[in-house]
């Protein structure tokens, strides 16, 4: 009796597994051209704690959200800058010429709580208050 | 009855006169000159004659009320901006090039709806030399943060990427904020 309700709860565990991240996205770009980007992700060395708000979910076959991040940037970096993005342009014109033109795009730095069930990844933003933090 | 019949031909012709008459208005203003006497002045306004009404030949879609073009604490309003972005030339395959498009044009598509929204900072420096303007720089600023933004479509033609998007104001929450 007991060995089957270890491995229930095993497999559960296994199923529903949710990580917590810090996420961060860069991106500048150049008279219209995409110098560089950045995306950065770090898993949270203390517990996160505040409510959980879902943010978006994809289809993966990884095991990883970090593998799952490398493969599917593009989509991720929608999904952050959907969010919330601060953008940043400066360009410069002289002698009536457009000179140079260049955009930062960046998120601010997002706690998320990473689930993967069943081959589906749900990212959920964690609202973090001033006293849970 | 003849009497009767005079007096209402009377009223007919006083409200007739009423309504082709304007009433004369009287302005009041102060001349300073003669020490702040108070001048009275009578304007009649003639009232605009009223002729055939013709329908206008609408050139362009009316637009759906001005509730849509301005925000107001109780409408919302949608700003749609197309971004542009093109591919780097050293790539290694065309399916890069078109990421990096798609990734510029995002950005240009944020700086487009920062424009909109929050304003841009313009700084102009002319630089005059023996009485010529021998330098002239315009230098242009924005600096926004925008929540949910949502992509509507994306496109790519010879090397270009447009990728449309749009964002939505709530004039509840919004105009307090960007009246100030």
């Amino acid at each position: 009796m007991v060995r089957p309700a270890l491995t229930l709860t095993l497999l559960l565990a296994a199923a529903v597994s949710a990580d917590e991240y810090y996420i961060y996205y860069s991106l500048t770009s150049r008279d219209l051209i995409a110098v560089e980007e950045s995306l950065k992700i770090s898993r949270a060395m203390t517990p996160l704690r505040g409510a959980a708000e879902p943010l978006c979910s994809f289809e993966t076959d990884e095991e990883s959200f970090t593998s799952f991040a490398a493969k599917n940037r593009m989509k991720l970096a929608e999904c952050l800058l959907e969010n919330s993005a601060s953008i940043r342009s400066y360009s410069l014109f002289s002698s009536m010429t457009s000179q140079k033109k260049i955009d930062i795009l960046t998120t601010p730095v997002l706690p998320v709580q990473v689930e993967f069930n069943d081959g589906l990844v749900t990212i959920k933003k964690i609202q973090q208050t001033d006293s849970n933090r | 009855m003849k009497k009767w019949s005079l007096l209402a031909l009377t009223l007919v012709s006083t409200a007739l006169m009423a309504e082709t008459c304007p009433t004369p208005q009287v302005e009041k203003c102060q001349d300073s000159e003669n020490g702040g006497a108070v001048k009275e002045r009578t304007i009649v306004a003639p009232k605009a004659a009223i002729g055939k009404v013709e329908p206008i030949q609408a050139t362009e879609p009316a637009k759906a009320g001005c509730d849509t073009c301005t925000l107001s604490q109780n409408n919302t309003i949608h700003f749609q901006v197309v971004g542009q972005g093109v591919a780097p030339v050293n790539t290694v395959s065309p399916a890069q090039a078109m990421a990096l498009a798609k990734r510029a044009a995002i950005a240009d598509a944020y700086r487009q709806l920062g424009e909109k929204i929050c304003g841009v900072r313009v700084e102009g420096r002319d630089l005059i030399r023996n009485m010529m303007i021998s330098r002239s720089t315009v230098r242009t600023q924005i600096d926004a943060m925008i929540k949910n933004a949502k992509i509507l479509d994306t496109k790519f033609k010879d090397g270009l990427c447009e990728v449309e998007m749009e964002v939505t104001l709530n004039g509840k929450e919004w105009y307090a904020r960007l009246s100030r």
